[in-house]
């Protein structure tokens, strides 16, 4: 089920009713069941409802022998076998044609004659996102952090509760028992913010996102046909594309659970913002790196171990995140690159900063954040050809060409005039909104306006959709782009 | 009171989306006016007078192109309106039939079954739904439809057609407007002179006793919309158009429903009905497997005697109250003439059919004419041109409402310019044989006799054509 699809606002709308209306001790039951209609409705594939039932089951059985066994020896083992087991779930499903041909690669390399058949597996969506929701909840089960869930029901709906089950935020157990089984009162002002804020991550997917894709499409799918500066707007191009899309996906998926009373983690902080690329990754995927921190970076002794290690760390953190988000090499390189940036910048703010700040040079003035901004961004737009290129080469060719001249010719990135117009009156409404953001609650301040002001704004941003979204025949809309991760 | 406040505050908020989406969706949805007419024939049946109706027929193409309501009129004096739209799905035609109700009271309903084992393209379907106005009709026929499609965005975009039609918002901010071409209003009929000349046609292979199974849910919707009929007190007749794509096993089905239900069915494939009619595929029928005018005439003029034979319905001819069917009657006459003059071949018989009241003619002698065959001095003196002034390398004549109005021949050049029907400028220059009507070259610029065909009650230039002697033998070409 597509999340901007009217059938899952209607989904959601038919949810709703039942959910305030039917006795509040059966709220959580009815998230399961909506849950699983969500799942079947997005696939018909038999062996994703078994995989899915599989993640439920490890980590469901895993947790709980963990809570029993008394020998903290025992725990690990269990923890272990179970991690183990989900994580070859994870690479059985999603990395082994990678692993194959790059084994037959080798192999061939050293002189064998081997051949790697792919195998045509479906991926579950959002197998990546469940897999690591279930990992951590075995890990913080085994660390004390919380009691194993008794009810498989109740568990199944904390892995597969369905607005975070595609796309996430990596949510943890602690906190979302709180929230998936406690009653929750009828509260207008969650409906009204929760749809508000679904209206606006449909904005930013429909509206921005897919016209960003028809550029970055074109440049990407056509590298060899642009070079210069059409690389450069490229880069720019799927680096805006990502951040509306992924986080026009929160938008819905957090509106939705608020709808429902269900608060989720945030997963976005205008990133696009940022000073530095750990501050980037602060404020980009927030959950994913709080995860990644949480149960990889600190058990691999952090900081704490030394500059070396540290380095070391970051770098297993970073090309782990990469290769999590993708089966291609491409995404290594990406992570990779992301690992070198934050320990340049952890080795500038640890050597070169102090003497700066001690030369009494100010490193706080606004054209100092503007240029550290400018650069963070450029880096990120340049490791984003990296995930967005379909092979290594393919990225080296168009990094390569970026220092070609030529014309910019904007006729040639696949949209007509009038989209330009839509496009770039719309990335400047998103600016606005991005700056606004950094301050103040949105959703708050025009919720203070007068009803007519308040009701002219958000008709105003949903006719805007439906006039100038990119959907429905004629236009090629694709789906969330997190979502196949 | 809290509540209450919230409740109306939500439900103001979605009454005004509503509102604004549904004047948008008039605003985008295009004008299909070309000869399949949908959305005039929509326009036009929402205007209608109130009770008006004795037959209403609805189906698709086939009732588009083959039932001739003003030829209904003309012949019988029954009023009716044909809706029909391209490939009209049951779910919208029912719709269409339970629309008329709210304004109508007709008494026959006349079904065309042609749709009744297809699926109504995406394009197509729109046609038929996008200018019905809202109702729970139109909401009932788009979720059967939708269903049936599996598609909940099928049914947000025909209840709402700015969510199919939004990216034509960017065209209309840009001034890309399409011209609205008028089209004339003969009651859901599109008039067609084509004459197809395909000879392959047979009728049906009466032998055959197998059925082919109805679309989708259609024989359940066609026996509802038989009873829906039927508690409304209205004849419906199940009637297929003749059709090169019908078939002995869709005619048995279509019967075993019709029997079923006790209701007549009336197929102009059997070879009966089509001897019945002396129907003729190769003439009657236009390129698209549709009837063309004179196809239309003989279904429809059957159609007419069979419902005066069985119902009673008061002849409406010579009545005050639709007077207006007069008119439209007159007007559709006119038409019918134009249509049919551009298909006699025959040149003394097209010289004949320009002797009409209702034409001016232009005739211009072109320089490689020759006048001295028996045929032609004939014709010439028949039409009642001057063969001496004809004789002369330089000639021209206008005749206006069936009277000579102008003749000259000249050894020297005539550049004339000179009017018809009161104020239509006509240019004639017999050195490059050209003839402007109203601004707009109108000659065929061939050898022989140029003639050019307007018609003073439809406004319209007809044709341009020509009558000359090839090898001795009489030609007229266009």
């Amino acid at each position: 089920m597509i999340l901007t699809s009217s059938l899952y606002l209607t989904f959601l709308v038919i949810l709703l009713i039942a959910y305030y209306v039917f006795p509040k001790k059966m709220q959580w039951s009815l998230l399961l069941i909506a849950s699983l209609i969500f799942i079947v409705f997005s696939t018909s594939n038999i062996n994703v409802y078994i995989y899915l039932l599989l993640a439920v089951l490890v980590s469901y059985i895993g947790a709980n022998l963990i809570g029993r066994v008394k020998n903290s020896k025992s725990k690990k083992i269990i923890q272990i076998i179970t991690v183990c087991i989900l994580v070859i779930q994870l690479i059985c499903l999603k990395y082994i044609n990678l692993i194959g041909t790059t084994t037959t690669n080798v192999v061939n390399f050293l002189g064998a004659n081997a051949n790697w058949k792919m195998l045509s597996i479906v991926v579950p969506l959002g197998i990546s996102f469940y897999t690591l929701i279930a990992i951590g909840y075995v890990i913080d089960v085994a660390r004390g952090k919380t009691l194993p869930q008794k009810n498989i029901l109740k568990h199944m709906l904390f892995v597969l509760y369905f607005p975070q089950l595609t796309s996430g935020p990596f949510t943890r157990y602690p906190e979302m028992e709180k929230e998936l089984y406690v009653e929750h009162k009828f509260n207008f002002q969650n409906i009204c913010f929760g749809f508000q804020r679904i209206i606006w991550g449909i904005f930013k997917k429909i509206v921005i996102s897919e016209r960003l894709a028809v550029i970055a499409n074109n440049i990407f799918n056509n590298y060899t046909e642009y070079n210069g500066i059409s690389i450069i707007i490229g880069a720019i191009a799927f680096t805006i594309q990502l951040y509306t899309d992924f986080s026009g996906c929160m938008d819905i998926v957090l509106g939705t659970s608020r709808t429902l009373g269900v608060k989720l983690p945030e997963n976005f902080d205008t990133p696009l913002f940022s000073k530095s690329i750990p501050e980037f990754w602060r404020r980009w995927h927030i959950t994913l790196g709080a995860w990644f921190r949480e149960y990889l970076y600190f058990p691999l002794g952090g900081s704490k171990k030394g500059n070396v290690r540290t380095y070391i760390n970051l770098m297993i953190i970073f090309l782990v995140s990469g290769i999590w988000h993708g089966t291609s090499w491409t995404f290594l390189i990406w992570g990779a690159l992301n690992g070198i940036y934050s320990c340049i910048d952890r080795i500038i703010n640890k050597n070169i900063i102090p003497k700066l700040e001690k030369m009494k040079l100010n490193v706080n003035n606004l054209f100092y954040k503007a240029w550290q901004i400018i650069l963070t961004f450029s880096l990120t737009c340049f490791a984003f050809i990296f995930f967005r290129a379909e092979t290594i080469t393919q990225a080296i060719n168009m990094i390569k060409s970026i220092i070609s001249i030529n014309f910019i010719n904007i006729k040639n990135y696949g949209l007509v005039l009038i989209d330009y117009a839509i496009l770039f009156c719309s990335l400047i409404l998103l600016l606005i909104t991005s700056i606004i953001k950094q301050k103040k609650d949105i959703r708050e301040l025009i919720a203070k306006q007068n009803i007519v002001i308040r009701y002219a704004i958000w008709l105003s941003l949903i006719m805007l959709i439906i006039l100038f979204g990119y959907y429905g025949i004629g236009y090629d809309a694709s789906n969330f782009l997190y979502q196949k991760f | 009171m809290k509540l209450l406040k919230t409740l109306i505050s939500i439900i103001a908020f979605f009454i005004i989306l509503i509102i604004i989406m549904l004047k948008l969706g008039n605003l985008v949805v295009p004008e299909w006016n070309d000869e399949w007419l949908n959305t005039s024939t929509v326009k036009n049946f929402y205007n209608l007078d109130k009770n008006s109706l004795d037959v209403l027929a609805v189906g698709s193409s086939h009732v588009i192109k083959g039932f001739s309501s003003l030829e209904l009129y003309k012949n019988y004096g029954i009023s009716s309106y044909g809706i029909g739209t391209e490939q009209q799905s049951l779910y919208n035609s029912l719709a269409w039939i339970k629309e008329s109700l709210k304004t109508q009271n007709e008494k026959v309903v006349l079904l065309e079954a042609h749709m009744f084992f297809e699926e109504t393209p995406e394009p197509q379907n729109r046609k038929g739904f996008d200018n019905m106005k809202l109702s729970l009709n139109k909401i009932e026929a788009a979720y059967q439809d939708s269903v049936q499609r599996n598609s909940f965005e099928n049914f947000a975009s025909l209840i709402f057609p700015i969510l199919r039609f939004h990216s034509r918002i960017g065209d209309l901010i840009q001034g890309k407007v399409e011209e609205v071409i008028p089209s004339p209003n003969y009651r859901g009929y599109s008039l067609s002179n084509e004459v197809c000349g395909n000879l392959e046609y047979v009728t049906l292979d009466e032998t055959i006793k197998t059925e082919k199974p109805f679309f989708a849910n259609y024989e359940k919707y066609l026996t509802k919309t038989i009873n829906y009929c039927k508690s409304k007190n209205i004849n419906i007749i199940l009637y297929k158009g003749p059709d090169m794509d019908w078939d002995m096993e869709r005619y048995n089905a279509v019967k075993r429903v019709a029997d079923e239900n006790g209701v007549p069915y009336l197929d102009f494939n059997l070879e009966k009905l089509s001897k019945e009619i002396d129907f003729n595929y190769a003439s009657d029928c236009e390129f698209l497997n549709h009837t063309n005018i004179y196809g239309a005439q003989k279904v429809t003029n059957y159609l007419g005697k069979y419902i005066k034979e069985n119902f009673e319905i008061e002849d409406k001819r010579g009545k005050d109250e639709f007077a207006y069917l007069d008119e439209q009657a007159k007007s559709y006459d006119y038409a019918v003439q134009n249509a049919k003059l551009v298909n006699v071949f025959d040149p003394i018989k097209y010289m004949d059919d320009l002797k009409n009241e209702n034409f001016s003619v232009i005739y211009l002698k072109s320089n490689l004419i020759n006048t001295n065959d028996e045929n032609y001095n004939k014709i010439i003196t028949g039409i009642g041109l001057d063969a001496q002034k004809l004789e002369k390398p330089n000639y021209y004549a206008i005749f206006e409402n069936g009277k000579l109005k102008e003749e000259e021949g000249s050894d020297e050049v005539l550049a004339i310019e000179t009017v018809v029907n009161e104020d239509k400028k006509v240019q004639l220059n017999t050195q490059s044989s050209s003839i402007y009507f109203e601004g707009i070259e109108r000659s065929c610029f061939h050898p022989g006799l140029i003639i050019v065909v307007y018609n003073n009650k439809t406004n319209q230039v007809i044709e341009s054509s020509y009558i000359n002697l090839d090898n001795g033998a009489l030609v007229m070409g266009r």
